[in-house]
C-alpha cells in the first residue's frame, strides 16, 4: 500500500513545477575599494555581505544584469555585459534546484567552465579578472 | 573560379534551406551574419539592438524563403530585410543614450549608474574618446535612411546599384542621400579638419 | 534633387565619365569640397567602425531555436470529458499523496540539507596557467569559484 502511495507521490509531485516559474538572474559586478564607500545598489543588497567579506571590497557597481526563464535541456546565453557573459546549459532538474554547466567568457576568452548545482536562492559567485583597481565578479542566482 | 564555387555552394545551401533543412540555413547564417550585424549596427548604433535585429533578419528570411526569387544575390536580399528592420526600429524607438549600463528589462537604480568610465581618466584616452563621441553625435544626426546609404557606401564599399537594391530605393535616391549625408557630416565636423 | 547633385556625387566617388567630370575639375569650390571630404572620410571610417561581433554563434543559436519553436506542433484539443476525468483522477491521487505525506517518515519526505546549498561539482579554467578553486559562502548558502591568474582588463577599457 505504501509503495502504491509512494508511486502516486512520484507521479504527482510537481517535478515539472520545479522549473515552473524559475528564472536565472545573472549579473556582472565591478567591486572596488573606495573612500568613502559608495552606496550599494539595491539589486546587490542581497549579496553585499558575501561581496564584502569574501572579496574584500567596499563599493560595488552593477555593470549589467540579465534574467532568463530556465528551460530544461536548453542552452542559453546570459549576456549581462557585452564583454563578460555566460553560456548556460541545464543538465538536470530536481525539486530544490538545477545542475548546470556554465561557461564564463571575457570577450572571446573562455575563463572557466564549471558544472555546478545551483539551489534556488543560493548564488554562485565567480571571481573574474581584475579591472583597473577593481575586480569583476559574476553572480548567478536561481529565483 | 573561387567565386563560382562559393556561389554554387551557397545556391546548394539555399536549395536545402527551402526544403526545410535548418542545418543548411545555419550555414547560410554563418556566411552572412557578420555583414548583416555590421550593417544593422551602423544604422541603429547599438550592439544589443544590432544583435536582436540580426536574429530577426534571419528569422524573417527563413519565413520568406519561398518568396526569394533569386533575381539578385542572397546577401543583397538579406541586406534589404536588415535595412528595413533597422529603420523600423529607429522610427519606433528613441535611441538609447550613448553611455549607459545595460540594466536588462528593468532600469538599474541610481546608485548603479555611477560606473567609472574611460572618460574619467586623463590623458590621450580623453582625446580619442572625445573624437569618437563627436563623430558618433554627428552620425546620429543623420536619418536612419541616410546612415544606411552612407555606411553601405563608405564601410561596405557597395556600388550605387547594390545600395539601391539593399535599401529598396532608386539610384537617384541613393545618390541624393549620399550627397546630403556627406554635406551634413562635413558641416557638423568642419572644425575637426581645422584642428588636425 | 537635381542631376547636378547626382553628377557631383558620382564625381566625388570617381564614377563620372571624364567629359562630365571636367566641369567639376574646373570648379574651385567643387575641388575644395572633394578635398574636405577626402580628409574627413578616413576619420569617419576609423572612428565609426562597428565593434566586432563578439559571440556570432549566439545569432545562429537563437534563430534556429526560434525556427524549432515555430515548428513544434501545438497540442491537439483532445476530448474535454476525458481531460476532466484525468484531471479529477490526478486531483484525487494528489490529495491522497498530501495526506500520506504527513505520515511518511521524514527521510522519505525532506530533501537533505545539502540540496538547499549551491555546490560546484567541477571547474576548470580555459587557460592552463590559471588556477581555479571553490568554497562555500557563510550566510547565503552560496558558492564561490575563485579564479587566479587571469589577464587583467586594462583600466582604460570600459567594461559593459
Amino acid at each position: 500500500m505504501r509503495r502504491l502511495v509512494l508511486a502516486a507521490i512520484l507521479l504527482c509531485l510537481p517535478l515539472g513545477g520545479a522549473m515552473g516559474g524559475d528564472r536565472i538572474w545573472s549579473a556582472v559586478v565591478l567591486a572596488t575599494r573606495e573612500t568613502p564607500a559608495k552606496p550599494v545598489p539595491k539589486k546587490l543588497a542581497d549579496f553585499q555581505e558575501t561581496l564584502q567579506s569574501v572579496f574584500g571590497y567596499n563599493s560595488f557597481y552593477l555593470l549589467g544584469e540579465k534574467t532568463k526563464d530556465i528551460t530544461s535541456g536548453g542552452t542559453e546565453w546570459l549576456v549581462p555585459s557585452k564583454r563578460i557573459y555566460m553560456k548556460m546549459s541545464i543538465l538536470e532538474t530536481n525539486t530544490t534546484g538545477y545542475r548546470m554547466r556554465i561557461e564564463l567568457y571575457n570577450n572571446k576568452d573562455l575563463l572557466v567552465t564549471t558544472e555546478a548545482k545551483l539551489a534556488r536562492d543560493a548564488p554562485l559567485y565567480i571571481r573574474g579578472p581584475q579591472w583597473g583597481e577593481g575586480q569583476i565578479v559574476a553572480i548567478l542566482k536561481v529565483r | 573560379m573561387g567565386d563560382d564555387s562559393s556561389e554554387a555552394a551557397e545556391a546548394g545551401l539555399l536549395r536545402r534551406s527551402r526544403d526545410g533543412d535548418t542545418v543548411a540555413f545555419g550555414e547560410l547564417i554563418t556566411l552572412h551574419r557578420e555583414k548583416i550585424y555590421m550593417q544593422i549596427y551602423m544604422i541603429v548604433r547599438n550592439e544589443d539592438d544590432a544583435m536582436d535585429l540580426s536574429q530577426e533578419t534571419f528569422l524573417r528570411a527563413w519565413k520568406s524563403l519561398p518568396k526569394f526569387d533569386g533575381k539578385f544575390p542572397l546577401l543583397t536580399w538579406l541586406r534589404r530585410i536588415a535595412t528595413n528592420a533597422a529603420i523600423d526600429l529607429c522610427r519606433t524607438r528613441q535611441r538609447r543614450p550613448q553611455v549607459e549600463i545595460d540594466g536588462g528589462p528593468i532600469n538599474a537604480d541610481a546608485a548603479s549608474r555611477t560606473t567609472p568610465t574611460a572618460f574619467e581618466r586623463p590623458g590621450d584616452g580623453i582625446d580619442r574618446a572625445d573624437l569618437k563621441a563627436r563623430l558618433e553625435a554627428a552620425f546620429d544626426m543623420l536619418s536612419p535612411e541616410h546612415r544606411a546609404a552612407i555606411s553601405l557606401k563608405e564601410f561596405d564599399g557597395l556600388s550605387y546599384q547594390e545600395i539601391a537594391k539593399a535599401t529598396d530605393s532608386s539610384l537617384g535616391t541613393v545618390m541624393s542621400r549620399l550627397h546630403y549625408a556627406r554635406k551634413k557630416l562635413q558641416s557638423l565636423l568642419a572644425d575637426l579638419r581645422n584642428d588636425r | 534633387m537635381t542631376d547636378k547633385t547626382h553628377d557631383f556625387t558620382q564625381w566625388l566617388d570617381g564614377k563620372l565619365p571624364p567629359a562630365q567630370a571636367a566641369r567639376f575639375e574646373a570648379d574651385p569650390q567643387a575641388l575644395a569640397e572633394r578635398e574636405a571630404w577626402n580628409q574627413l572620410r578616413p576619420t569617419l571610417v576609423a572612428g565609426l567602425a562597428p565593434p566586432p561581433l563578439l559571440h556570432p554563434d549566439f545569432i545562429n543559436t537563437k534563430v534556429l531555436e526560434a525556427i524549432e519553436g515555430d515548428r513544434k506542433p501545438s497540442r491537439p484539443a483532445g476530448n474535454p470529458l476525458l481531460r476532466r476525468l484525468v484531471f479529477a483522477g490526478l486531483a484525487s491521487i494528489s490529495t491522497a499523496a498530501v495526506i500520506t505525506l504527513i505520515f511518511l517518515p521524514d527521510s522519505f519526505r525532506r530533501p537533505s540539507e545539502s540540496e538547499f546549498i549551491s555546490q560546484v561539482i567541477s571547474a576548470r579554467a580555459g587557460n592552463p596557467k590559471v588556477s581555479v578553486s571553490s568554497f562555500h559562502t557563510q550566510g547565503d548558502r552560496g558558492v564561490v569559484i575563485w579564479i587566479e591568474g587571469t589577464k587583467p582588463i586594462p583600466a582604460s577599457e570600459l567594461v559593459r
